[in-house]
Order: structure tokens, then sequence, then C-alpha cells
């Protein structure tokens, strides 16, 4: 494999979490130099996700529900609601989540945000900075706030 | 070696996993710095420490009052608002 500069930028936080996945019990499976899948569970429910990396860290990572029967992305059967987190759109709602700008994704809630800002110092991003920092949210939103399926 | 009255903590946190002993008489508050500065987290963030769907708050209890078991696996949860 290349050893690019955005692989060595990417590469330590992968490895980051790949470890907590493991620790988690996590599926973690890295597809491609810039694409992830993660699964994580809730209760006796599972959800994927697919992590597109493309320009991360200069922009954020698109974190997309992801069926692997399927490889449909972003389908209503496999996103989660409920919490702030979890959007009734579908999307990830917040800075760290590409999706979650109105400009790169239409059913993204934020017209306000700019793709092109620091989302790293974006209010509402806080401390979650890193790719484990962000599946550890999503993690914690399912076992807190999970209210069922969008559709 | 770890003493009798210290807690084994496996930590999840946003640098990846970390494991360390604490004295049972530690804070919530102490722990989440001495992480903190161990791991070099930023300074401008700000994180919690959960065991399950528990947060271990106030900061200012002590490990043993918890209840935790030994070792515990706990979550350094980064702060920052879903809108």
């Amino acid at each position: 494999m290349t050893i690019t500069a955005a692989s060595l930028v990417i590469q330590p936080e992968l490895q980051a979490l790949q470890e907590v996945a493991k620790e988690r019990g996590w599926l973690f499976r890295q597809e491609t130099e810039h694409e992830f899948v993660l699964g994580l569970g809730c209760g006796t429910e599972q959800f994927f996700l697919r992590v597109d990396l493309t320009d991360y860290r200069a922009t954020p990572a698109a974190w997309h529900w992801y069926n692997p029967q399927t490889n449909a992305l972003d389908q209503s059967q496999d996103t989660p609601r409920g919490g702030t987190f979890f959007h009734p759109s579908g999307v990830i709602c917040a800075p760290w989540n590409r999706l979650a700008y109105q400009s790169v994704n239409p059913k993204g809630p934020h017209g306000d945000w700019d793709i092109r800002g620091n989302w790293v110092a974006h209010a509402n991003t806080g401390g979650t900075r890193t790719l484990v920092a962000m599946a550890l949210r999503i993690d914690h939103e399912l076992q807190l706030n999970f209210a069922g399926r969008l559709a | 070696m770890n003493k009798p009255s210290d807690v084994q903590l496996e930590f999840a946190t946003p640098q990846g996993a970390y494991s360390a002993a604490f004295d049972k008489n530690t804070s919530v508050h102490d722990v989440i710095q001495q992480v903190r500065t161990a791991l070099q987290l930023p300074s401008d963030a700000a994180f919690e420490l959960w065991f399950g769907d528990k947060r271990l708050e106030p900061e200012t209890r002590p490990l043993n009052s918890f209840h935790l078991p030994n070792p515990a696996k706990v979550t350094l949860l980064a702060t920052g608002s879903g809108v």
C-alpha cells in the first residue's frame, strides 16, 4: 500500500478505533484506505455504519448507516432514531459528520453550517475530534437514547 | 503491581484503549485528569466517565463509592452536542 499524507493521518486513528472495537466487541472492518464498516449492538438490535474518510480531517468523515446484506446506504429500516444525535432526517446530526451539512447532503439538517469551516473547532463538536470519540458517541446514543428504527 | 486498594479501570477513550490502576479513594475528577494527562487529550475539551449506562457523577465522589467491579470497563466520553 502506498503511504500517503492522508494515510499517515488516518491510520493511527483507525488503529485506535480497532483497539476499542475489539475491546467492546464491535465489528470493525477496513474496506479500503478511506473506508471502514463499524457494527454496533443495541440490545437485540444491530446497526452498521459505513464511513467514508475521503479528505478526512480537512473535512469531516461521512457516517452512513449501512446494510451489509444489500450494501445499501442510509435506508430508513437501517437507521436508528432517538435523542438529539439521531435526527429524524436519518442523519447523525453533528459537525463531525459530513452528511449533516446541507451543502453536501440534501438530507443534511444544517444549511447554516459551512463545510469549508473548521469542524474541529465547532462548538457542537466539543471533544469529539477523533474517529474513536465519534464511534463512542454513536454507541453511547444507541445504548441510552435508542427509540426504534426510522421505518 | 496493583495494591489491594486499587481499582483497575479499562478505558475506551477518544485516543483508543487504555488501562490503569487507581487508588479506590481517587475521585472521578482526578481519574479523568490523570487520563487526560497520560493521553495528552485536548485541554480545551470536556470529558465524562461512564460505566455502562451510568455516568460516574458527581465527579467529586471517590471510585469506591460507585461499587464498580474490579477490573471495570469504563468509557471516557467526549462531550459535544447533537442538534
